[in-house]
């Protein structure tokens, strides 16, 4: 199964949304700052025969896209933020799809209030994966923190590490307390020795400390799923067919779909 | 200890073939009604017993997904859980002035109740529903400008 994430900053990115899925042939998208949820979903469907359909995300600001029926993804948890669905198809095992958009750096208090917002993500994660006893969970979205911040990598909050190998291990007691890992295969996706671009965002201020590239759109893939995650499948397009999307100095083009590109991901289920 | 019981039911159960069941008319419809409108509208059929079980109800109900999912019931249909047809088609007419109409149509057979259907899917009332429903879902909160 394809998934495709994309942040599309408000902007009318249908049709360039639409080639990019029906070139991947993507099953299910998830998109953060979506403005129109039925003219996208009238952009997707437009002479598709496989035809996508809109699901409940409640008050979340994520919306989901689907190729099968809504009654194959069902709600197990709606905020503001993060939206979790069992997703349960016939003759396949279930999983948990966890997509989020957390608040913006720019707009946030402090980093402390980015921590307690990653802690409650984690946490209402673990209650759906006890609530549905299997923790075959992947969680994608625009996290708004890098991999390195401890929103992200610290035990009680998301604990999303960079290798498999520690991922497998499943949890790590600190203190006493057992913590369940995810893994993060976008740490692997900063710099220019990667495959795709340096990151996925651009961003270039006076600040003393600027990383100019940030990871902040990423996938966590928890250790129950990683025998069905595929790393080479992972992919931060920068495409449309033979259109770029990037501006000429590397970064994303706002002007021409939106400031950040999409992720690509795939779980063989 | 418990000792096992043989199977007291018949051999064979006789499940109708020719006829097609209303509700499963009825899902076909909803489908390609999504199809129709790229699932800006959807429709589903909801079922549930009716007169102290004694009949089945099925309601078709069209759902706007990119309008919060918006429920609009167009009409609902009854029939004996023990037979297929025939069948009685509630159909709620007006929600204009003092409250809610309905009226009924009875079909006797599959043939019937089809043509039925197709009377009230192409009744203007139910075109201008899917339409206004339809443009409501594609309209975009960006302002053009004067």
């Amino acid at each position: 199964m394809k998934f495709l994430f994309w942040n599309i900053n408000k902007n009318s990115a249908g049709s360039v949304l639409s080639q990019i899925v029906s070139e991947h042939e993507v099953d299910l998208v998830v998109l953060a700052e979506c403005r129109d949820e039925g003219e996208i979903l009238a952009s997707l469907n437009s002479g598709a025969d496989d035809r996508f359909h809109l699901t409940d995300s409640g008050t979340t600001r994520v919306v989901i896209y689907t190729r099968f029926s809504r009654s194959f993804i069902q709600p197990e948890h709606h905020d503001d933020y993060l939206t979790i669905r069992r997703i349960c198809l016939t003759g396949r095992p279930e999983i948990l799809l966890a997509a989020a958009h957390l608040p913006s750096r720019l707009h946030r208090k402090s980093d402390d209030e980015q921590v307690k917002i990653a802690r409650g993500a984690s946490e209402s994660i673990r209650k759906c994966e006890a609530r549905t006893g299997h923790s075959r969970t992947v969680l994608v979205g625009d996290l708004n923190m890098n991999p390195f911040e401890k929103g992200l990598s610290s035990a009680d909050t998301l604990h999303a590490v960079m290798t498999r190998d520690i991922a497998v291990q499943k949890s790590r007691i600190v203190l006493g307390t057992e913590y369940h890992f995810f893994y993060n295969p976008m740490w692997g996706c900063f710099g220019d020795t990667t495959k795709g671009p340096p990151g996925t965002y651009y961003r270039r201020k006076s600040d003393l400390l600027e990383y100019f590239w940030y990871v902040f759109d990423q996938v966590l893939i928890r250790p129950a799923l990683l025998d069905y995650f595929d790393n080479e499948a992972l992919q931060i397009l920068t495409r449309c067919g033979e259109t770029s999307l990037l501006h000429p100095s590397g970064a994303p083009d706002a002007t021409r779909a939106s400031d950040s590109p999409s992720v690509l991901f795939t779980l063989k289920i | 200890m418990v000792t096992a019981i043989d199977s007291l039911w018949p051999a064979e159960i006789e499940v109708p073939d020719e006829e097609t069941a209303p509700i499963a008319i009825l899902k076909q419809q909803a489908s390609i009604l999504g199809q129709k409108t790229n699932n800006l509208v959807e429709a589903i059929v909801q079922t549930k017993a009716a007169d102290f079980s004694r009949f089945m109800d099925h309601s078709f109900i069209l759902v706007a997904p990119a309008l919060n999912f918006y429920r609009y019931p167009l009409f609902s249909v009854q029939h004996r859980a023990d037979k297929l047809y025939p069948v009685t088609i509630v159909k709620q007419s007006s929600f204009e002035g003092a409250g809610v109409t309905s009226k009924k149509i009875e079909a006797e057979d599959e043939d019937q109740f089809k043509g039925v259907l197709k009377n009230i899917f192409a009744d203007a009332k139910t075109k201008k529903v899917v339409g206004a429903l339809i443009k409501q879902s594609t309209a975009s909160d960006e302002i053009a400008p004067p």
